[in-house]
């Protein structure tokens, strides 16, 4: 076994090293002829009964060395190298990147392994760009000798404004590297999306570990999130569509629907609704315009999926929006990205706001724009995708913690001790100012996205995204599964065949609910959650419910299952759980909670003439944050700004219900 | 002429002829002839060599203009069209000059881009020259067992649990001894004697990292690979509470058939046969060098 694996680390380093060869020709995409992708509109069927459909668990946003701004950040590890890290692998991250990510000088190359392994998994490179700035670490390239190169090569951070310019303008080349002209843009992309597609192709074990093509569309009008990542169920794709192509998410859908035209089913999944500044979940459509129809529909078609969580925060919801909802207050990364300066509106910039927005438009334009499923994901930009809070230092970086944990001034910097200028600040840049100040506090440790599917293939996992079959964690394995229908009651759950009562009966998440019967009286939900077999235990399942009500939308929380023997008060609160977390060893114990909660609710308050929206909320019981592990582990203050300790979530697709 | 001729007159020309024959013959023997011959054949030779090779001499074959063309498209997706073509060529041209300028001045000396270009196009060569042949099934058969542990497959364990939660009151390890003291010989499974498990109950032929994504780097996790084969025990503790486990199957960490693995030893031995003959290679060429350490104190 030990030879195995250090053999693969030693093989993933002698591609890294030759990825980047000049000489080398265009990799063709390696042949996958296992499986023949699900076409566009197709139905994908599987022998094995919904019934026994199961938990996978992947990350879908992860950026490596042929991300621009990953580059400018140090990052040397390849797509390849993410993969195999991904699927639980030793690799060996490389000494520069540990040098400048770590403060790591004197142990070379530096073994890294997932304290678990992922399911499946998508590296998501920003199109602009790609892998335009990695030919610079060829040293034999002749690119090199550029002015450009030189420059770049000494303030590798002034190659993050001269991208992130041409994606805030939104325009200019096709290339998408208006400024980075003297680099040949056109034929380093190209070689980079072939060793993307190789990447992925290479690293699919179907069964045991599903990769996605895929890349990250980087649109930020004045600074304003409105990133997508795409993802294939394709072995071959075409060329990303960049911000510089157009930074209109309608020109993107375009694309979209021609590969699917072309025989390739494709989706797009935005994420960061929390710093777009109201845009991500707008009334409007680009043009500024109220929504019509066809945007609904082509949004709707397009985008089935929202990222509700990664390391810049949750897009759920926030105490502004949710004042009543007394956990909102969580993880909450509010500025606009790379303009730090700039607080991010939050009134169009959630998840949950946008489930009340669409039930408004529906009403008026007849589809609803916004039917979103929900995913999690890193965004870790060194390429390495981890989700434990121990292996999480802030700067969108993942660690070993065995191996990588940065110690001494780089901690304390992780920790704001010691003072450090945003990495980030495009307007400082363009005004010639001082950079705002760092917040790395402010990042949190990745999610994850959790699917329910029959099997571990391309085709069934992406399946189980198109139909939102899905859920989100804050970065742990709890399993959390709903059903809605009319006929479900307390004895349901009791059969030990429920779950195939429930797909026969009911729908899962993700879904609408079947057209009401005429005597029933309201929809009743099955909800089951099962804590991370390596994790804290659960506190609660909540629903939060969306209603459309005089022309706008509703919000209530409901607490449905409660671990202990704790019960909802009159004022519709519930006590707290507590909390064991020892502050001076970071342990807590799972004395309270529950391993598992499952409940059947059926709502107390249901209208049939009023369109409404059902998903759960889980939340296990409080474990110490990364920076109370990493302030411990250096013998320094735990940082008194951010909470020490933190209640961990998973969020479940909603399932719709429509009047008849 | 010649039929008028008396024989008399023919005299004189017949021994002007040998005689001619004679010098000639001394002068064929000459060394001197040899080298001034030798010379001229090279003087032609070389002026034949220089009128191909000459560094002043461009030619721009049609075969280099397609190419231009080929490198143009797969850069900007279409084809360059006349003007566009013309502009290439040019711009080829104005390179060759000033790169044939540059080598005759000898800027590509000691230039550090260059020669690692140079060092990897040696590189590229060499393992051309030195293709391994494609091997014979017994070749393939010999590096398997030289190299078996590269192709062990992990242990795998076929088993099913009965679940007792953590969170149903009581003593759930308690109630799983109860359990385990009533079940009867010969019975296989039997989830409904414990509580409601929110996943599988049987598992078949499972890896180490499979039952570990499951129930977590947990004494189950550890159980199902030790406890006894063909009865029940336990209860282990998991990520989720107990667990009573029958073990239906389970074989060890093995090596996996020859059959089955015949693609991975193909890719390995030519992997395997490729850096051999690259170190031989290398080796065989370093071999006419001679390196002085200076810098370790050797004489030069």
């Amino acid at each position: 076994m030990l030879v195995t694996v250090l053999a693969g680390g030693s093989a993933v380093y002698a591609f890294a090293q030759s990825a980047d060869a000049p000489a080398a020709a265009p990799a063709a995409p390696a042949a996958t002829a296992h499986e023949t992708p699900t076409p566009p509109g197709g139905t994908y069927h599987s022998a094995i009964p919904p019934e026994n459909r199961r938990a996978f668990f992947g990350e879908m946003h992860l950026h490596t060395t042929m991300s621009f701004d990953a580059w400018t950040f140090g990052t040397k590890v390849t797509p390849d190298m993410a993969y195999k890290f991904g699927r639980g692998e030793t690799i060996m991250v490389p000494a520069e990147q540990v040098a400048r990510q770590q403060d790591i000088h004197d142990k070379g190359d530096v073994p890294a392994k997932r304290a678990w392994p992922l399911d499946f998994m998508a590296v998501t490179d920003h199109s602009e760009s790609m892998g335009v700035l990695t030919q610079l670490d060829d040293t034999s390239n002749p690119l090199r000798q550029t002015d450009l190169a030189q420059k770049l090569l000494k303030e590798p951070g002034q190659a993050f404004y001269l991208v992130a310019g041409d994606i805030e303008g939104g325009g200019g080349t096709s290339t998408g590297a208006s400024n980075l002209q003297a680099l040949n843009p056109a034929a380093a992309r190209q070689h980079a999306w072939d060793l993307e597609m190789k990447a992925a192709n290479d690293n699919y074990i179907p069964g045991k570990f599903t990769t996605f093509i895929a890349y990250e569309w980087t649109s930020s009008p004045d600074g304003k999130n409105l990133h997508r990542n795409v993802f294939f169920n394709s072995d071959h794709a075409p060329l990303p569509f960049t911000s510089a192509d157009s930074n209109k998410p309608e020109d993107l859908w375009s694309y979209l629907e021609k590969a699917r035209a072309d025989g390739i089913d494709v989706l797009a999944i935005p994420h960061n609704g929390d710093a777009s500044g109201g845009l991500m979940y707008d009334w409007n459509m680009s043009n500024g315009r109220p929504m019509d129809e066809a945007y609904a529909q082509r949004r709707a078609m397009n985008e089935p999926l929202t990222e509700i969580v990664q390391i810049k925060g949750q897009s759920d919801t926030v105490p502004a929006l949710s004042p009543n909802d007394e956990f909102a207050n969580f993880e909450i990364y509010d500025r606009l990205i790379a303009r730090p300066s700039i607080k991010s509106d939050p009134n169009g910039s959630y998840v949950r706001q946008a489930l009340g927005r669409g039930l408004v438009i529906r009403s008026e334009v007849g589809t609803n724009p916004y039917k979103y499923g929900f995913v999690g994901g890193s965004d870790i930009h060194n390429g390495l995708t981890t989700s434990d809070e121990n292996s999480t230092a802030s700067n969108s970086f993942g660690l070993d913690p065995n191996t990588m944990m940065p110690s001494a001034d780089r901690a304390k910097r992780a920790l704001e001790i010691i003072p450090t200028i945003a990495r980030l600040d495009t307007d400082a840049a363009r005004n010639h100012t001082p950079p705002a100040k760092a917040t790395p506090l402010e990042q949190g440790s990745a999610g994850l996205t959790g699917v329910w599917a029959e099997e571990n293939t391309r085709n069934s996992i992406f399946a189980a995204l198109r139909r939102k079959e899905t859920f989100a964690t804050s970065g742990t394995r709890m399993r959390l599964r709903m059903f809605g229908g009319w006929g479900f009651d307390a004895k349901t759950i009791k059969n030990a065949n429920w779950v195939a009562l429930a797909y026969a009966h009911g729908v899962a998440m993700g879904s609408d609910l079947p057209a009401r019967p005429a005597k029933a009286s309201a929809p009743a939900f099955i909800l089951e959650a099962l804590k991370d077999p390596d994790g804290a235990n659960l506190d609660r399942i909540q629903i939060i419910k969306l209603w459309l009500e005089g022309g706008t939308y509703k919000e209530k929380i409901f607490d449905v299952a409660l671990s202990g023997n704790r019960h909802v008060a009159a004022n519709g609160h519930a006590p707290a759980v507590g909390n064991t977390v020892d502050l001076k060893t970071g342990k807590y114990t799972n004395s309270i909670g529950a391993t598992m909660l499952t409940a059947v609710w059926r709502d107390p308050q249901f209208d049939p003439k009023k369109p409404a929206v059902y998903y759960a909320r889980v939340l296990e019981i409080p474990t110490p944050r990364w920076s109370t592990l990493l302030a411990i582990k250096n013998n320094v203050p735990i940082p008194a700004r951010l909470p020490a300790t933190i209640q961990e979530r998973g969020w479940t697709s909603p399932i719709w219900f429509t009047p008849g | 002429m010649t039929t008028e001729s008396a024989p008399g007159r023919m005299m004189p020309a017949a021994s002007g002829l040998a005689a001619a024959r004679g010098l000639l013959r001394c002068v064929a023997r000459e060394p001197l002839t040899h080298f001034i011959l030798f010379g001229f054949v090279l003087f032609i030779l070389s002026r034949i060599y220089d009128e191909q090779q000459n560094v002043y001499r461009i030619v721009v074959t049609p075969a280099h203009v397609a190419q231009l063309a080929r490198s143009y498209a797969l850069q900007f997706g279409a084809p360059p069209d006349p003007v566009a073509l013309e502009a290439l060529v040019e711009r080829d041209i104005h390179d060759e000059v000033l790169f044939r300028q540059g080598v005759a001045l000898g800027l590509d000396q000691g230039d550090e881009i260059v020669r690692r270009r140079v060092v990897q196009k040696s590189q590229f060569l060499m393992q051309d020259l030195n293709a391994p042949a494609e091997p014979s099934d017994a070749q393939m058969l010999a590096y398997y067992k030289a190299h078996e542990s590269r192709y062990v497959t992990p242990p795998r364990v076929t088993f099913s649990h009965i679940y007792f939660s953590l969170d149903n009151g009581g003593d759930a390890e308690a109630r799983a001894r109860g359990v385990l003291a009533k079940l009867p010989a010969g019975l296989h499974r039997a989830p409904d004697k414990g509580d409601v498990f929110p996943d599988l109950y049987d598992f078949a032929a499972y890896e180490p990292e499979q039952v570990q994504r499951l129930f977590g780097r947990t004494p189950m996790s550890d159980a199902v690979f030790k406890a006894p084969v063909g009865k029940w025990s336990g209860p282990y503790l998991s990520g989720y509470g107990w667990h009573l486990i029958h073990i239906d199957a389970r074989s060890p960490a093995a090596l996996a058939p020859f059959k089955d693995v015949k693609d991975r030893v193909h890719v390995d031995y030519l992997q395997d046969a490729q850096d051999r003959a690259n170190k031989a290679a290398f080796d065989d060429l370093a071999r006419r060098f001679t390196v002085i350490r200076e810098d370790q104190g050797q004489a030069p």
